[in-house]
Protein backbone atom coordinates (compact mmCIF):
# COMPACT_ATOMS: atom_id res chain seq x y z
CA UNK A 1 0.00 0.00 0.00
CA UNK A 2 1.60 3.26 -1.09
CA UNK A 3 2.30 5.82 2.12
CA UNK A 4 0.67 8.93 2.00
CA UNK A 5 3.56 11.41 1.78
CA UNK A 6 1.53 13.65 4.55
CA UNK A 7 2.15 10.50 6.79
CA UNK A 8 5.64 11.97 7.02
CA UNK A 9 5.67 15.77 8.53
CA UNK A 10 9.63 16.78 6.72
CA UNK A 11 9.06 14.76 3.64
CA UNK A 12 7.92 17.77 1.01
CA UNK A 13 5.22 16.84 -1.81
CA UNK A 14 7.78 18.70 -4.25
CA UNK A 15 10.88 18.42 -6.06
CA UNK A 16 13.51 21.17 -4.98
CA UNK A 17 12.29 23.85 -7.56
CA UNK A 18 14.63 26.41 -9.00
CA UNK A 19 14.38 29.71 -7.84
CA UNK A 20 12.60 31.95 -10.46
CA UNK A 21 15.80 34.88 -11.35
CA UNK A 22 17.49 31.38 -12.21
CA UNK A 23 14.99 30.37 -14.92
CA UNK A 24 15.86 31.57 -18.21
CA UNK A 25 12.29 32.57 -19.85
CA UNK A 26 13.47 31.58 -23.54
CA UNK A 27 15.26 27.91 -22.54
CA UNK A 28 13.68 26.78 -18.94
CA UNK A 29 10.21 27.94 -19.79
CA UNK A 30 9.40 26.46 -22.79
CA UNK A 31 6.86 28.57 -25.22
CA UNK A 32 4.86 29.92 -22.44
CA UNK A 33 7.06 33.22 -21.29
CA UNK A 34 5.26 33.32 -18.07
CA UNK A 35 5.79 29.57 -17.05
CA UNK A 36 7.72 28.98 -13.35
CA UNK A 37 7.58 25.15 -13.19
CA UNK A 38 6.67 22.04 -14.60
CA UNK A 39 7.49 18.91 -11.77
CA UNK A 40 5.96 15.79 -10.84
CA UNK A 41 4.25 16.08 -7.52
CA UNK A 42 3.60 13.50 -5.22
CA UNK A 43 0.18 14.29 -3.53
CA UNK A 44 -1.88 12.82 -0.62
CA UNK A 45 -3.50 9.88 -0.76
CA UNK A 46 -5.69 9.29 2.12
CA UNK A 47 -6.53 5.16 3.29
CA UNK A 48 -9.17 3.63 0.44
CA UNK A 49 -12.00 3.20 2.52
CA UNK A 50 -15.43 1.05 2.01
CA UNK A 51 -16.96 3.57 1.07
CA UNK A 52 -15.90 5.30 -2.19
CA UNK A 53 -18.01 7.85 -3.57
CA UNK A 54 -15.40 9.36 -5.96
CA UNK A 55 -14.79 6.24 -7.33
CA UNK A 56 -11.61 5.73 -6.49
CA UNK A 57 -10.34 2.78 -8.50
CA UNK A 58 -7.27 1.86 -6.62
CA UNK A 59 -5.33 3.05 -4.20
CA UNK A 60 -3.29 5.94 -6.25
CA UNK A 61 -6.24 7.67 -8.20
CA UNK A 62 -4.27 10.63 -9.42
CA UNK A 63 -1.33 8.35 -10.93
CA UNK A 64 -2.49 9.96 -14.68
CA UNK A 65 -2.29 13.19 -12.64
CA UNK A 66 1.18 14.16 -11.57
CA UNK A 67 2.56 16.96 -13.88
CA UNK A 68 1.96 20.45 -12.72
CA UNK A 69 2.80 23.25 -14.19
CA UNK A 70 2.57 26.75 -12.55
CA UNK A 71 2.59 30.14 -14.30
CA UNK A 72 2.64 34.01 -13.43
CA UNK A 73 0.15 36.62 -14.05
CA UNK A 74 0.15 39.96 -12.52
CA UNK A 75 -2.35 42.24 -12.76
CA UNK A 76 -2.58 46.14 -12.16
CA UNK A 77 -5.73 47.70 -11.27
CA UNK A 78 -6.06 51.02 -10.43
CA UNK A 79 -8.99 52.06 -8.24
CA UNK A 80 -10.42 55.44 -8.20
CA UNK A 81 -12.31 55.42 -4.30
CA UNK A 82 -14.59 57.97 -3.47
CA UNK A 83 -14.17 59.84 0.14
CA UNK A 84 -17.96 60.86 0.25
CA UNK A 85 -19.00 62.68 2.81
CA UNK A 86 -16.07 62.19 5.32
CA UNK A 87 -13.97 64.69 2.51
CA UNK A 88 -13.87 68.15 4.27
CA UNK A 89 -11.96 66.15 7.42
CA UNK A 90 -8.93 65.85 4.70
CA UNK A 91 -9.70 69.24 2.69
CA UNK A 92 -9.26 70.90 6.34
CA UNK A 93 -5.71 68.53 6.86
CA UNK A 94 -4.51 70.91 4.37
CA UNK A 95 -5.31 74.05 6.23
CA UNK A 96 -3.30 72.22 9.51
CA UNK A 97 -6.82 71.71 10.85
CA UNK A 98 -7.78 68.41 12.46
CA UNK A 99 -11.83 67.79 12.43
CA UNK A 100 -14.06 65.18 14.03
CA UNK A 101 -17.23 64.60 13.94
CA UNK A 102 -19.88 64.58 17.17
CA UNK A 103 -22.85 62.74 17.62
CA UNK A 104 -26.04 65.01 18.78
CA UNK A 105 -28.26 62.20 20.03
CA UNK A 106 -25.24 60.28 22.28
CA UNK A 107 -22.78 63.16 22.16
CA UNK A 108 -20.07 60.66 21.33
CA UNK A 109 -16.97 62.28 19.49
CA UNK A 110 -15.72 59.89 16.38
CA UNK A 111 -12.05 60.55 15.66
CA UNK A 112 -12.20 59.11 12.48
CA UNK A 113 -14.85 61.14 11.53
CA UNK A 114 -18.27 59.86 10.59
CA UNK A 115 -20.92 61.53 8.86
CA UNK A 116 -23.26 58.90 11.01
CA UNK A 117 -22.91 58.19 14.43
CA UNK A 118 -22.22 53.81 14.06
CA UNK A 119 -24.07 54.07 17.38
CA UNK A 120 -27.21 55.93 17.03
CA UNK A 121 -27.11 56.26 13.19
CA UNK A 122 -27.59 59.96 13.82
CA UNK A 123 -26.25 62.38 11.60
CA UNK A 124 -23.33 64.32 13.16
CA UNK A 125 -21.72 67.35 13.29
CA UNK A 126 -18.03 68.56 12.53
CA UNK A 127 -15.91 69.88 15.73
CA UNK A 128 -11.82 70.79 15.73
CA UNK A 129 -10.11 69.28 18.08
CA UNK A 130 -6.14 70.77 19.45
CA UNK A 131 -4.83 68.04 17.44
CA UNK A 132 -2.99 66.70 20.29
CA UNK A 133 -3.73 63.36 22.28
CA UNK A 134 -1.95 60.74 24.06
CA UNK A 135 -0.60 57.11 22.59
CA UNK A 136 -2.98 54.65 23.65
CA UNK A 137 -1.29 51.45 22.32
CA UNK A 138 1.71 51.23 19.72
CA UNK A 139 4.06 48.26 18.37
CA UNK A 140 7.16 49.31 16.44
CA UNK A 141 7.23 47.12 13.30
CA UNK A 142 10.31 46.08 11.62
CA UNK A 143 8.05 44.67 8.82
CA UNK A 144 5.62 46.34 6.36
CA UNK A 145 3.58 45.39 3.36
CA UNK A 146 6.15 45.30 0.20
CA UNK A 147 3.95 48.47 -1.12
CA UNK A 148 4.17 50.66 1.97
CA UNK A 149 6.99 53.12 1.17
CA UNK A 150 8.20 53.83 4.34
CA UNK A 151 11.68 53.41 6.32
CA UNK A 152 11.80 50.14 8.66
CA UNK A 153 11.16 50.51 11.80
CA UNK A 154 7.59 51.76 10.87
CA UNK A 155 5.95 52.94 14.32
CA UNK A 156 2.15 52.18 14.44
CA UNK A 157 0.38 54.69 16.76
CA UNK A 158 -3.30 53.95 18.55
CA UNK A 159 -3.80 57.30 19.67
CA UNK A 160 -6.45 59.04 22.02
CA UNK A 161 -7.16 62.51 20.44
CA UNK A 162 -8.09 65.32 22.86
CA UNK A 163 -11.72 65.90 22.94
CA UNK A 164 -12.23 62.62 21.09
CA UNK A 165 -13.77 59.53 22.46
CA UNK A 166 -12.81 56.79 20.41
CA UNK A 167 -9.46 56.11 18.90
CA UNK A 168 -7.04 57.83 15.56
CA UNK A 169 -4.38 55.58 13.99
CA UNK A 170 -1.86 56.56 12.03
CA UNK A 171 2.09 56.47 12.13
CA UNK A 172 4.55 58.37 14.28
CA UNK A 173 7.34 59.77 12.89
CA UNK A 174 10.42 61.95 14.11
CA UNK A 175 10.45 59.82 18.08
CA UNK A 176 14.28 60.51 17.60
CA UNK A 177 16.26 57.02 17.67
CA UNK A 178 16.10 56.05 20.71
CA UNK A 179 12.95 53.53 20.62
CA UNK A 180 12.47 52.71 24.76
CA UNK A 181 11.60 56.53 24.55
CA UNK A 182 8.00 55.55 23.26
CA UNK A 183 6.04 54.75 25.93
CA UNK A 184 2.00 54.14 26.51
CA UNK A 185 0.72 57.81 28.00
CA UNK A 186 3.49 59.71 26.19
CA UNK A 187 2.11 62.89 24.47
CA UNK A 188 1.33 63.52 21.20
CA UNK A 189 0.87 66.00 18.46
CA UNK A 190 -0.46 65.93 15.05
CA UNK A 191 1.98 66.78 11.93
CA UNK A 192 1.25 68.69 8.40
CA UNK A 193 2.79 67.95 5.87
CA UNK A 194 4.37 70.23 3.74
CA UNK A 195 5.36 68.92 0.40
CA UNK A 196 2.37 66.97 -2.05
CA UNK A 197 1.52 63.34 -1.00
CA UNK A 198 -0.22 60.79 -2.84
CA UNK A 199 -2.48 59.88 -0.18
CA UNK A 200 -4.68 61.89 1.83
CA UNK A 201 -3.93 59.64 4.67
CA UNK A 202 -0.39 60.73 4.21
CA UNK A 203 -1.39 64.49 4.83
CA UNK A 204 -0.62 64.40 8.58
CA UNK A 205 1.32 62.02 10.78
CA UNK A 206 1.68 61.68 14.76
CA UNK A 207 4.85 63.38 16.36
CA UNK A 208 6.14 63.34 20.31
CA UNK A 209 4.45 66.49 21.68
CA UNK B 1 -34.81 30.52 17.43
CA UNK B 2 -34.39 27.27 15.58
CA UNK B 3 -37.25 25.52 14.28
CA UNK B 4 -35.29 22.36 13.86
CA UNK B 5 -32.35 20.66 15.84
CA UNK B 6 -29.10 20.62 13.43
CA UNK B 7 -25.80 18.15 13.77
CA UNK B 8 -23.25 18.21 12.21
CA UNK B 9 -22.78 14.60 10.82
CA UNK B 10 -19.75 14.63 9.05
CA UNK B 11 -16.35 16.62 8.25
CA UNK B 12 -12.98 16.25 6.13
CA UNK B 13 -10.16 18.47 5.32
CA UNK B 14 -7.36 18.50 3.20
CA UNK B 15 -3.83 18.00 3.95
CA UNK B 16 -2.49 21.42 4.34
CA UNK B 17 0.65 23.05 3.27
CA UNK B 18 1.92 26.41 2.51
CA UNK B 19 1.73 25.87 -0.87
CA UNK B 20 -0.03 22.51 -2.49
CA UNK B 21 1.70 22.95 -5.70
CA UNK B 22 -0.28 20.07 -7.02
CA UNK B 23 -3.73 20.97 -7.20
CA UNK B 24 -5.63 23.87 -8.14
CA UNK B 25 -8.19 25.74 -5.72
CA UNK B 26 -11.48 23.67 -7.60
CA UNK B 27 -8.96 20.50 -6.75
CA UNK B 28 -8.07 21.86 -3.15
CA UNK B 29 -12.03 21.64 -2.71
CA UNK B 30 -12.74 18.72 -4.44
CA UNK B 31 -10.31 17.07 -1.65
CA UNK B 32 -12.04 18.41 1.59
CA UNK B 33 -15.78 17.46 0.02
CA UNK B 34 -14.90 14.08 -0.71
CA UNK B 35 -13.37 13.04 2.25
CA UNK B 36 -16.35 14.87 3.91
CA UNK B 37 -18.47 12.76 2.03
CA UNK B 38 -16.41 9.47 3.34
CA UNK B 39 -16.56 10.47 6.88
CA UNK B 40 -20.43 10.44 6.32
CA UNK B 41 -20.94 7.25 4.09
CA UNK B 42 -22.64 10.14 1.95
CA UNK B 43 -22.82 11.09 -1.73
CA UNK B 44 -22.95 14.21 -4.29
CA UNK B 45 -26.58 13.28 -3.86
CA UNK B 46 -27.50 13.69 -0.46
CA UNK B 47 -26.51 16.89 -0.55
CA UNK B 48 -28.90 19.21 -0.45
CA UNK B 49 -27.76 22.87 -0.70
CA UNK B 50 -24.52 24.30 -0.55
CA UNK B 51 -22.24 27.41 1.18
CA UNK B 52 -19.00 28.33 0.11
CA UNK B 53 -16.50 30.52 1.54
CA UNK B 54 -13.17 32.33 0.95
CA UNK B 55 -11.67 35.67 0.21
CA UNK B 56 -11.65 36.88 -3.08
CA UNK B 57 -8.59 38.83 -3.70
CA UNK B 58 -6.55 35.55 -2.10
CA UNK B 59 -6.97 33.97 -5.61
CA UNK B 60 -8.45 36.60 -7.63
CA UNK B 61 -11.24 34.81 -8.63
CA UNK B 62 -14.69 36.83 -7.57
CA UNK B 63 -16.91 33.99 -8.80
CA UNK B 64 -16.05 31.25 -6.53
CA UNK B 65 -19.58 29.82 -5.94
CA UNK B 66 -19.96 29.30 -9.88
CA UNK B 67 -16.14 28.70 -10.65
CA UNK B 68 -15.93 25.65 -7.63
CA UNK B 69 -18.91 23.83 -9.32
CA UNK B 70 -16.15 20.74 -9.91
CA UNK B 71 -14.99 20.94 -6.46
CA UNK B 72 -17.77 21.52 -4.63
CA UNK B 73 -20.35 19.04 -6.27
CA UNK B 74 -23.20 22.01 -6.27
CA UNK B 75 -24.05 21.36 -9.59
CA UNK B 76 -27.61 22.33 -10.21
CA UNK B 77 -28.09 22.87 -6.38
CA UNK B 78 -28.62 25.86 -4.56
CA UNK B 79 -25.25 27.50 -3.37
CA UNK B 80 -24.26 30.61 -1.71
CA UNK B 81 -20.99 32.15 -1.49
CA UNK B 82 -20.37 34.13 2.02
CA UNK B 83 -17.29 36.25 2.67
CA UNK B 84 -16.63 38.20 6.46
CA UNK B 85 -12.91 38.11 6.36
CA UNK B 86 -11.04 36.00 9.11
CA UNK B 87 -14.57 34.71 9.92
CA UNK B 88 -15.55 33.42 6.40
CA UNK B 89 -14.80 30.20 7.35
CA UNK B 90 -17.31 30.49 10.99
CA UNK B 91 -19.66 32.54 9.21
CA UNK B 92 -19.75 29.04 6.25
CA UNK B 93 -20.50 27.28 9.03
CA UNK B 94 -23.32 29.34 10.90
CA UNK B 95 -24.80 30.02 7.24
CA UNK B 96 -25.13 26.23 6.88
CA UNK B 97 -26.33 26.10 10.29
CA UNK B 98 -29.00 28.22 9.65
CA UNK B 99 -30.12 26.67 6.80
CA UNK B 100 -30.53 23.37 8.29
CA UNK B 101 -32.40 25.44 12.00
CA UNK B 102 -34.82 27.31 9.81
CA UNK B 103 -36.28 24.09 8.40
CA UNK B 104 -35.31 24.95 4.57
CA UNK B 105 -33.35 22.10 3.93
CA UNK B 106 -32.20 18.70 5.67
CA UNK B 107 -28.67 18.35 4.53
CA UNK B 108 -26.01 21.43 4.13
CA UNK B 109 -22.65 21.01 2.79
CA UNK B 110 -20.30 24.11 3.97
CA UNK B 111 -17.13 24.68 2.62
CA UNK B 112 -13.93 27.13 3.85
CA UNK B 113 -11.02 27.21 1.55
CA UNK B 114 -7.96 29.08 0.97
CA UNK B 115 -5.08 29.02 -1.77
CA UNK B 116 -2.98 31.67 -0.14
CA UNK B 117 0.05 30.58 -2.03
CA UNK B 118 -1.59 32.02 -5.58
CA UNK B 119 -0.75 35.43 -4.19
CA UNK B 120 0.89 37.87 -1.62
CA UNK B 121 -1.41 37.02 1.36
CA UNK B 122 -0.07 40.73 3.02
CA UNK B 123 -0.95 42.75 0.07
CA UNK B 124 -4.35 40.94 -0.01
CA UNK B 125 -5.73 41.51 3.37
CA UNK B 126 -5.05 45.03 2.83
CA UNK B 127 -7.59 45.22 0.24
CA UNK B 128 -9.96 44.27 2.74
CA UNK B 129 -9.49 47.27 4.99
CA UNK B 130 -10.16 50.85 4.25
CA UNK B 131 -8.35 51.72 1.49
CA UNK B 132 -8.44 55.78 2.72
CA UNK B 133 -8.18 55.19 7.02
CA UNK B 134 -6.29 52.04 6.78
CA UNK B 135 -4.38 51.02 4.20
CA UNK B 136 -1.21 53.18 4.47
CA UNK B 137 -0.82 53.34 8.04
CA UNK B 138 -2.08 49.80 9.71
CA UNK B 139 -2.37 47.82 6.32
CA UNK B 140 -2.04 44.11 6.81
CA UNK B 141 -2.73 41.13 9.68
CA UNK B 142 0.24 41.84 12.07
CA UNK B 143 -0.42 45.59 12.99
CA UNK B 144 -3.53 45.87 14.97
CA UNK B 145 -2.56 42.23 16.60
CA UNK B 146 0.71 44.00 17.39
CA UNK B 147 -0.77 47.08 18.77
CA UNK B 148 -3.35 44.37 21.10
CA UNK B 149 -1.10 42.41 22.56
CA UNK B 150 1.11 45.59 23.50
CA UNK B 151 -2.10 47.34 25.68
CA UNK B 152 -2.63 43.78 27.61
CA UNK B 153 0.93 43.35 28.12
CA UNK B 154 1.40 47.02 29.37
CA UNK B 155 -1.70 46.98 31.40
CA UNK B 156 -1.96 43.65 32.71
CA UNK B 157 2.39 42.83 32.99
CA UNK B 158 2.12 39.68 30.90
CA UNK B 159 5.26 39.41 29.18
CA UNK B 160 6.40 37.90 25.97
CA UNK B 161 7.58 34.75 27.17
CA UNK B 162 3.89 33.87 28.55
CA UNK B 163 2.42 34.65 25.32
CA UNK B 164 5.42 32.20 23.69
CA UNK B 165 3.99 29.48 26.06
CA UNK B 166 0.72 29.09 23.69
CA UNK B 167 2.68 29.11 20.56
CA UNK B 168 4.49 26.16 22.42
CA UNK B 169 1.67 24.63 23.34
CA UNK B 170 -0.34 25.03 19.65
CA UNK B 171 2.77 24.07 17.87
CA UNK B 172 3.21 20.51 20.27
CA UNK B 173 -0.66 19.44 19.55
CA UNK B 174 -0.06 20.22 15.90
CA UNK B 175 2.21 17.19 16.47
CA UNK B 176 -0.91 14.88 16.58
CA UNK B 177 -2.83 16.10 13.57
CA UNK B 178 -1.77 14.30 10.18
CA UNK B 179 -3.28 17.28 8.64
CA UNK B 180 -1.34 20.56 10.23
CA UNK B 181 0.83 22.23 8.47
CA UNK B 182 3.51 23.15 10.69
CA UNK B 183 4.06 19.92 12.49
CA UNK B 184 8.00 20.96 14.29
CA UNK B 185 7.22 21.28 18.24
CA UNK B 186 8.79 24.78 19.18
CA UNK B 187 10.83 25.78 22.46
CA UNK B 188 9.88 28.82 24.27
CA UNK B 189 13.45 30.02 23.43
CA UNK B 190 13.22 29.11 19.84
CA UNK B 191 9.88 31.72 20.06
CA UNK B 192 11.72 34.54 21.74
CA UNK B 193 14.65 34.34 19.47
CA UNK B 194 12.61 34.51 16.07
CA UNK B 195 13.04 37.37 14.33
CA UNK B 196 10.86 40.50 15.56
CA UNK B 197 8.09 41.67 13.47
CA UNK B 198 6.17 43.50 14.82
CA UNK B 199 6.96 44.49 18.95
CA UNK B 200 6.05 42.44 20.74
CA UNK B 201 5.32 39.89 17.80
CA UNK B 202 7.82 37.45 16.70
CA UNK B 203 8.09 35.45 13.65
CA UNK B 204 6.83 32.33 15.65
CA UNK B 205 4.07 33.97 17.91
CA UNK B 206 1.83 34.37 14.25
CA UNK B 207 0.24 31.66 12.17
CA UNK B 208 2.01 30.82 8.85
CA UNK B 209 -0.38 31.47 5.04
CA UNK B 210 -1.51 28.03 3.95
CA UNK B 211 -2.97 26.08 1.25
CA UNK B 212 -5.86 24.01 2.66
CA UNK B 213 -10.03 23.53 2.68
CA UNK B 214 -12.42 22.05 5.16
CA UNK B 215 -15.57 21.04 4.67
CA UNK B 216 -18.55 19.94 7.11
CA UNK B 217 -22.37 18.30 7.04
CA UNK B 218 -25.12 19.99 9.49
CA UNK B 219 -27.78 17.45 8.97
CA UNK B 220 -31.69 18.25 10.58
CA UNK B 221 -33.07 15.62 13.35
CA UNK B 222 -34.74 13.68 11.17
CA UNK B 223 -31.50 12.36 9.54
CA UNK B 224 -28.86 13.22 11.97
CA UNK B 225 -28.35 9.91 13.84
CA UNK B 226 -28.75 7.84 10.86
CA UNK B 227 -25.53 9.53 9.49
CA UNK B 228 -23.60 9.62 12.39
CA UNK B 229 -23.68 7.44 15.19
CA UNK B 230 -22.45 10.63 17.73
CA UNK B 231 -23.56 13.61 16.09
CA UNK B 232 -22.18 16.82 16.94
CA UNK B 233 -25.30 18.73 17.95
CA UNK B 234 -25.05 22.52 18.07
CA UNK B 235 -26.71 24.31 20.99
CA UNK B 236 -25.87 27.80 20.02
CA UNK B 237 -23.90 30.34 17.86
CA UNK B 238 -23.60 33.71 18.51
CA UNK B 239 -21.55 36.20 15.86
CA UNK B 240 -20.49 40.17 17.00
CA UNK B 241 -19.48 41.86 14.56
CA UNK B 242 -18.96 45.43 15.99
CA UNK B 243 -17.09 48.77 14.61
CA UNK B 244 -15.22 48.82 11.71
CA UNK B 245 -12.57 51.17 12.14
CA UNK B 246 -9.18 50.02 14.47
CA UNK B 247 -9.64 53.17 16.23
CA UNK B 248 -13.19 52.37 17.00
CA UNK B 249 -12.13 49.32 19.15
CA UNK B 250 -11.63 49.21 22.83
CA UNK B 251 -8.11 48.16 22.99
CA UNK B 252 -7.95 48.56 26.68
CA UNK B 253 -10.18 45.79 27.02
CA UNK B 254 -9.94 42.05 26.20
CA UNK B 255 -11.54 41.22 22.70
CA UNK B 256 -14.88 43.19 23.84
CA UNK B 257 -16.79 41.26 20.88
CA UNK B 258 -15.49 37.73 22.24
CA UNK B 259 -17.02 39.12 25.66
CA UNK B 260 -19.95 40.00 24.10
CA UNK B 261 -20.26 36.70 21.93
CA UNK B 262 -19.41 34.60 24.77
CA UNK B 263 -21.67 35.91 26.97
CA UNK B 264 -24.80 35.27 24.82
CA UNK B 265 -23.95 32.11 24.05
CA UNK B 266 -23.47 30.86 27.52
CA UNK B 267 -26.94 32.37 28.29
CA UNK B 268 -28.27 30.62 25.40
CA UNK B 269 -26.70 26.98 26.61
CA UNK B 270 -26.92 27.40 30.13
CA UNK B 271 -22.99 27.32 30.81
CA UNK B 272 -22.26 29.51 34.13
CA UNK B 273 -18.62 28.18 34.54
CA UNK B 274 -17.01 27.63 30.93
CA UNK B 275 -13.80 26.22 32.49
CA UNK B 276 -16.00 23.26 34.37
CA UNK B 277 -18.55 22.78 31.92
CA UNK B 278 -16.75 23.09 28.57
CA UNK B 279 -13.96 19.97 27.92
CA UNK B 280 -12.38 21.23 24.56
CA UNK B 281 -11.95 24.56 22.62
CA UNK B 282 -11.04 25.19 19.24
CA UNK B 283 -9.89 29.09 19.45
CA UNK B 284 -9.09 30.95 16.39
CA UNK B 285 -5.83 32.46 17.62
CA UNK B 286 -4.19 33.67 15.01
CA UNK B 287 -1.04 34.71 16.95
CA UNK B 288 -0.07 33.98 20.62
CA UNK B 289 -0.95 36.83 22.83
CA UNK B 290 -4.41 36.13 21.74
CA UNK B 291 -4.01 32.49 23.62
CA UNK B 292 -4.00 34.79 27.10
CA UNK B 293 -6.46 38.16 26.72
CA UNK B 294 -9.02 36.00 24.45
CA UNK B 295 -9.56 33.20 27.08
CA UNK B 296 -10.42 35.94 29.70
CA UNK B 297 -12.70 37.39 26.92
CA UNK B 298 -14.36 34.21 26.96
CA UNK B 299 -14.57 33.88 30.61
CA UNK B 300 -11.77 30.94 31.45
CA UNK B 301 -10.45 33.56 34.60
CA UNK B 302 -10.10 36.96 35.77
CA UNK B 303 -8.24 39.74 34.05
CA UNK B 304 -4.98 39.10 33.20
CA UNK B 305 -4.80 35.75 35.49
CA UNK B 306 -4.47 33.65 31.84
CA UNK B 307 -0.60 33.27 32.33
CA UNK B 308 -0.89 31.38 35.05
CA UNK B 309 -3.80 29.14 33.58
CA UNK B 310 -1.30 28.68 30.26
CA UNK B 311 1.99 28.26 32.88
CA UNK B 312 -0.12 25.14 35.05
CA UNK B 313 -1.19 23.46 31.97
CA UNK B 314 -4.57 23.83 32.19
CA UNK B 315 -4.92 24.57 28.43
CA UNK B 316 -2.88 21.15 27.49
CA UNK B 317 -3.58 17.92 26.44
CA UNK B 318 -4.40 16.02 29.28
CA UNK B 319 -5.04 19.37 31.28
CA UNK B 320 -8.62 20.25 32.10
CA UNK B 321 -9.88 22.33 29.32
CA UNK B 322 -7.06 21.31 26.61
CA UNK B 323 -7.81 24.27 23.80
CA UNK B 324 -6.85 23.55 20.21
CA UNK B 325 -5.91 20.21 20.33
CA UNK B 326 -5.72 20.30 16.00
CA UNK B 327 -2.62 23.31 17.13
CA UNK B 328 -4.97 25.51 15.64
CA UNK B 329 -3.87 28.60 13.74
CA UNK B 330 -0.79 28.86 14.32
CA UNK B 331 -0.44 25.83 12.95
CA UNK B 332 -2.46 25.88 10.24
CA UNK B 333 -4.02 28.89 8.51
CA UNK B 334 -5.74 28.06 5.23
CA UNK B 335 -7.77 31.93 5.78
CA UNK B 336 -11.14 31.01 4.68
CA UNK B 337 -11.34 27.74 5.90
CA UNK B 338 -9.37 28.28 9.39
CA UNK B 339 -12.67 29.47 11.25
CA UNK B 340 -14.30 26.39 9.88
CA UNK B 341 -12.02 24.38 10.41
CA UNK B 342 -12.21 25.20 14.25
CA UNK B 343 -15.60 24.02 14.17
CA UNK B 344 -15.10 20.81 12.33
CA UNK B 345 -12.49 19.68 15.07
CA UNK B 346 -14.54 20.62 17.80
CA UNK B 347 -17.42 18.75 16.18
CA UNK B 348 -14.58 15.90 15.31
CA UNK B 349 -13.56 16.03 19.40
CA UNK B 350 -17.37 15.57 20.01
CA UNK B 351 -18.15 13.03 17.89
CA UNK B 352 -14.84 10.78 18.90
CA UNK B 353 -12.93 10.90 15.83
CA UNK B 354 -9.95 12.95 17.01
CA UNK B 355 -7.18 10.04 16.25
CA UNK B 356 -4.16 11.02 18.28
CA UNK B 357 -5.82 14.26 18.66
CA UNK B 358 -8.70 13.08 20.79
CA UNK B 359 -9.39 14.52 24.05
CA UNK B 360 -10.77 11.98 26.20
CA UNK B 361 -14.84 12.17 26.88
CA UNK B 362 -15.71 14.99 25.14
CA UNK B 363 -19.69 15.92 25.45
CA UNK B 364 -19.17 19.85 25.62
CA UNK B 365 -16.99 22.13 22.64
CA UNK B 366 -16.60 25.06 21.65
CA UNK B 367 -15.19 26.74 18.39
CA UNK B 368 -14.65 30.35 17.91
CA UNK B 369 -13.60 32.57 14.49
CA UNK B 370 -11.80 35.33 14.50
CA UNK B 371 -11.48 38.89 11.69
CA UNK B 372 -12.81 41.59 10.35
CA UNK B 373 -12.08 44.35 12.89
CA UNK B 374 -11.81 42.16 15.52
CA UNK B 375 -15.09 40.70 14.87
CA UNK B 376 -16.03 36.83 17.21
CA UNK B 377 -18.16 34.44 16.26
CA UNK B 378 -18.88 31.09 18.63
CA UNK B 379 -20.55 28.14 18.40
CA UNK B 380 -21.46 25.63 20.93
CA UNK B 381 -21.66 21.73 20.13
CA UNK B 382 -22.37 18.46 22.43
CA UNK B 383 -22.82 15.14 21.98
CA UNK B 384 -26.06 15.65 23.64
CA UNK B 385 -29.95 16.65 21.57
CA UNK B 386 -30.21 20.07 22.30
CA UNK B 387 -34.11 20.49 24.25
Amino acid sequence: MAKSVFDDPQKTLYPKLPKIADLAPGKDRGLVSTKLHVFKADDPVGPKLHWDPIHRIDQDPWKDFREIMRVEWKMEITYRHCLGKYSKFFIELENKKFLATECPKCGFVWAIPRPVCPDCLAITTWKELPGTGTLASYSISEFVPSFMKVEIPYVLAMVKMDGADSLFTHQLRNWGTDRTKIKTGMPIKVAYTKEPVVHPMLLMWFEPA
Amino acid sequence: MAKEKTAIVATGQTHHRSSRLDVNGIELIHEAVTRCLEDGELTIDDIDAVVIGNMDHFEGINYVDTWSIDGSGAFMKPIIKVTTGGTTGSTVGHCGYHLVASGMFDKVLAIGWEKNSESDTTAAITTAFDPIWDRLVFAGAISGLAVEAMAYMVKYGATEKDAARVAVRDRKHATNNPYAQLRKEVSIEDVMNSPMLSDPIKLLDVCPRTDGACAVVFASEQYAEKICDRPAWIHGISAKHPYNYLGDYDWEDRLPSMQMASKELYAKAGIKEPLKEIDVMELYLPYSCAGLSWIEALGLCGPGQAPKLLWDGVTDMGGELPINPSGGVIATNCIGATALLRISEAAVQVMGRGGKRQVPDVNTALASGFGGCFWSDVTLLKSTKPK
